[in-house]
Parts: structure tokens; sequence; C-alpha cells
């Protein structure tokens, strides 16, 4: 079955066009002047049931903003984006329910009070049946070490607890969906090793369809079989990582492959 | 709804996380009201009475209207815009319920306990100024409701507010914008009895009286029991018309979400 499937997506944001200096400022604010930027230019992609893809891109390749389309909080410029066969942005809600999102860079938990309330209420709001609430909540617990601190309020923990609490809570409803966006940012080794290990489990357990995007080549490899890389908005590569291993003979890691892609930008 | 409720717990939460902070500010809350009370006294000792407001009104007005200022204050607000100008926002929109609804129950949920103290507290302090004499069962209740309802005026009037914050990066100048024609226009500062001529008649027609002049002319008995019913139902006819311009304009700033990076 078709999870997601992009079909010519487009997101053009209008940026302010300021001068430098004070005179520039000036000018902004009376006369101001906006430019076009293309982020994403025409993509399209289809990902299947308990496939597991990454995007790779250099920095403003256009990743996050894909997601954000997809997760039907953006809307797109152009094209059509289908989540289990809907438009994500015009239904939120019922397309809300079936996702799971974590955004490495910002937190759903609620900064001033107890993690564990954050999942409280995440349970409430998905109305998620008790025993399968206690199951999750023990499970994610062991995995990922939330034990220690799910009476401390969010704003004590530090990065990495706060990701792996954050991923722990965008997967309590068990979506069929998740999309990570940079979900490694601040985490130690150890604790990367058991996310790995947690989203492997997940994805061959429950078929959860998972697209990830980071900038750590370990995260790529170790969760996903497929590569879709971005570049400059537009896909420079869509298949398994394995292909582009072979492609380059099998004499180049992936991360110097990724290197030189990003510096030619093609792919030799 | 149980979803919804939910969020009420974890305002309450959210609200009792900064002991100091809610100390201080009912402190200042309870200075305020006393200045506010000596301004009066001191006015009225010129003067019998203003568009025919006594000093026994008058004392028992700014009590009141002071409590009904207390709900929804300021703190709620700024943090919504705050969260729609950092991006944030994307983290509540990724839940499945309304958002507006999400957001009336967390701020139920923090106001709750903020207004129960500001009730004991200026309650008892309008109790010592006024004692007993003034105070009817009937309007008491009506006033209850009227309260609610005025929260409900308010609240809608902080959502279209807050929705500016997609289009501008200044949400201290919105909230403070909106703070200042809620507070003039609501009888906040002055009893809008005292307005002039046209002021009066503009301010009939604006939403803002439901907010605190008609819960306090209901408490204080200004108001005939014709005249409560009848602004009653002009607070419902007001919430429901700014609840649809609040859908209408959300729909229109949720299409303009455009944060890059991140």
């Amino acid at each position: 079955m078709e999870m997601i499937e992009v079909r010519n997506l487009k997101k053009e944001y209008r940026i302010a066009k300021k001068s430098t200096g004070m005179m520039g400022s000036l000018k902004h604010l009376i006369m101001p002047q906006y430019e076009t930027l293309e982020a994403v230019k025409g993509i399209s992609f289809r990902i299947n049931e308990g496939e597991s893809a990454a995007f790779l891109g250099s920095n403003g390749a256009g990743k996050s903003t894909t997601i954000k389309m997809l997760t039907g909080i953006m809307k797109p410029s152009d094209g059509t984006v289908r989540i289990m066969g809907k438009d994500p942005f015009l239904n939120r809600i019922e397309n809300a329910r079936r996702i799971g999102v974590v955004f490495g860079q910002k937190s759903q938990l609620w900064w001033d009070i107890p993690v564990i309330e954050s999942f409280r209420l995440l349970k409430n709001i998905y109305g998620i049946p008790e025993e399968q609430y206690n199951r999750n909540m023990e499970k994610f617990g062991e995995i990922l070490g939330l034990h220690d601190f799910l009476s401390q309020p969010a704003r004590k923990l530090s990065l990495g607890q706060r990701v792996r609490a954050d991923l722990a809570a965008s997967l309590l409803h068990e979506p069929p969906i998740l999309f990570l966006d940079e979900p490694t940012i601040g985490v130690d080794v150890a604790a990367k090793q058991k996310i790995y290990e947690f989203l492997r489990e997940t994805n061959r357990e429950k078929k959860t369809t998972i697209l990830l995007t980071s900038h750590d080549m370990k995260d790529l490899e170790s969760i996903c079989q497929r590569l879709i890389i971005l570049e400059k908005g537009k896909i420079l590569f869509d298949d398994t990582i394995d292909k582009l291993l072979k492609k380059y003979g099998g004499e180049m890691s992936l991360e110097e492959i990724i290197i030189r892609l990003f510096e030619y930008d093609v792919l030799v | 709804m149980k979803k919804y409720l939910a969020y009420i717990r974890c305002g309450f939460l959210e609200g009792c996380a900064y002991r100091s902070t809610f100390i201080t500010g009912m402190l200042a809350n309870f200075i305020q009201a006393v200045v506010l009370y000596y301004v009066w006294k001191s006015i009225f000792t010129y003067q019998d009475a203003v568009n025919g407001y006594t000093w026994e009104i008058m004392k028992q007005y700014v009590f009141v209207a002071f409590l009904c200022n207390s709900v929804f204050s300021m703190g709620f607000e700024m943090s919504i815009a705050e969260r729609i100008v950092k991006g944030d926002i994307i983290l509540d929109l990724l839940k499945p319920l309304s958002y507006r609804g999400m957001l009336f129950f967390r701020m139920l949920g923090t106001a709750g306990l903020e207004f129960a103290a500001t009730f004991v507290l200026i309650g008892s302090v309008y109790l010592a100024v006024n004692g007993l004499r003034y105070l009817s069962g009937m309007r008491t209740v009506l006033f209850l409701i009227s309260l609610f309802l005025g929260m409900g005026v308010k609240f809608c009037i902080q959502y279209i507010f807050s929705l500016l914050c997609f289009y501008t990066d200044n949400s201290y100048g919105v909230t403070k914008a909106r703070e200042i024609l809620t507070n003039f226009f609501s009888g906040a500062l002055i009893p809008l009895a005292m307005f002039p001529g046209v002021l009066r008649d503009v301010v009939n027609i604006l939403p803002f009286q439901g907010i605190i002049y008609t819960p306090c002319c209901i408490f204080i008995g200004t108001f005939s029991a014709r005249e409560s019913m009848i602004s009653i139902l002009l607070q419902i006819v007001w919430i429901a018309v700014l609840g649809l311009l609040g859908t209408l304009l959300g729909k229109k700033a949720f299409g303009v979400i455009s944060m890059y990076g991140g």
C-alpha cells in the first residue's frame, strides 16, 4: 500500500530583500521589496508501507520544507501530497492522528511540567487505551531509558534526554507513518544505538513507514534502506543505499560519496 | 471532549509551576486595585456624582471590574504570539484537535488558578469595604454567567489578535495594542457610563463592553433585570460573530505559515 505519494511538489517563499546598513533598513521600511525563493522545485516520489526512507541534502536543500508539507502544517505552492490517500493540509486533524513527528530542533514536551504529564496528555489527545499506553510506556521507557527523568520538567532535561522523550512521545499512539527531522541531534553514541535499534524494531514489528532527514550518515545507514538525495529543491538520487554504493564501485564510503556529491552538485 | 479537558489539567499545572511569579503577580494585582480605589475616592471627594455614578456605586465597581479583568490576563497571549513567531506553533498544529479549542482549555486551566486566588483576595477586600448590603443572589448568578461569557468574548478577541502575529514579528506590539483597546473600551479603568456622548455610542456597538462592563453592571445592579438579559444575549451574539471571524481569519493565517529553515 502506498503511504506517501508526492507529485510535482513545489514550495516558494517570499522573503524580504533588504540592503545592508541603516539606509537599507529605512528603505525597506518605506518601500519593502520581496523576492521569491524556490525551496522545493517540483519533486515527486512514493513511499510504500513498511519502507524506511531518508532525505539527504546539504543545508537549505528543502528537506525540512518537504517534511512540513507532508505533515500537513504547511500549504504547498503547487503539486499534490497524499498521505494514505488524503491531502494532509486539508485534512489536518485526520492526518495528525495517523502520523508521528519528531523535529529534533523543537520539542512537543511541556516546558514547565513533568515529562510524564506530557505523556498523559498525549494519551488523552489520541484516546490511547490504558493497556496500550502502559505497554508502550514500559517498552519505550526501557529501550530509551526514560525512567530516570519522567518526573522532571522538560526544561531540566539535557538535549539528548529531551530528544529521546520526544521520540517516545511521537510513537505513543502507534502511528503508521513516522516523520523524523534530525532526530539524533545532541544524542550520545550509546543512546544513538538505542534509538536505531528502537526505530528498526518499530519499523519491522509494526510495519511503520519511516521518513527521516539527518546529517548523520550513521543515522541513514542504520535506519534506512532507501535514500532520496535532495539538492537545491530537486531530487538528485532516489534508490537504495546499496545501489549508490555499487555505483561507485564499492570503494568509497557513503560519507565520501555524499561529500563529492555536494561539491559537484551532480552524480558522477 | 476528554482530550480538551486534559488541556485544563496541563494548563493548571503550568500555572502552578512558577510559585514566585504567581505570588508577585497577586501582590501587584492587589496594589493596583487599592491604588485605583483611592484614585476614585479622591475624585469623588470633589464631586458627588459623575454621569450618574456615585461613590457608593464606584467603590463596588472598582473591585468587581478588577476581578473581571483578572481572567485571561496578558501572559497567555504573549506566549501564543511567541510560539507563532518562533515557529513552535507547528507542534500544536500536529495534534489531532482544533487549535483554538486547545488554546481555550489550556488558558482556562492556567487562568483558573489565577482567578480563584484573585476571587478570594479581591472578594475579601470588597466585603471589607462594602459589606454584604449590596449583594443579591439572583444578580450574582447572572453575574457569574455573564462573567463566563465575558471570558469567551475576551478569548475570541485575543485569538484574533494573536493570529495577526502570522503577519508581523512584533508580538509585543500586537499584545499591547489589544490590551490597551480592551482595557479602555471594556470599562476596566473607567465605567462606560462616564464616557461622553459620541464615545458612549461608539462603545455600545463594540464587543469590548461584554468583557467587564456588562458583568459589573449586572452585579452592582445598575442594569435592570431586562437590561441584564439583553446584555447577556448580546454577549452571546458577539461570541458567535467574533468566533466566526476568528475561524475565517485562521483559515487564511494558517495558509501563510512559512518558516524557512529550522
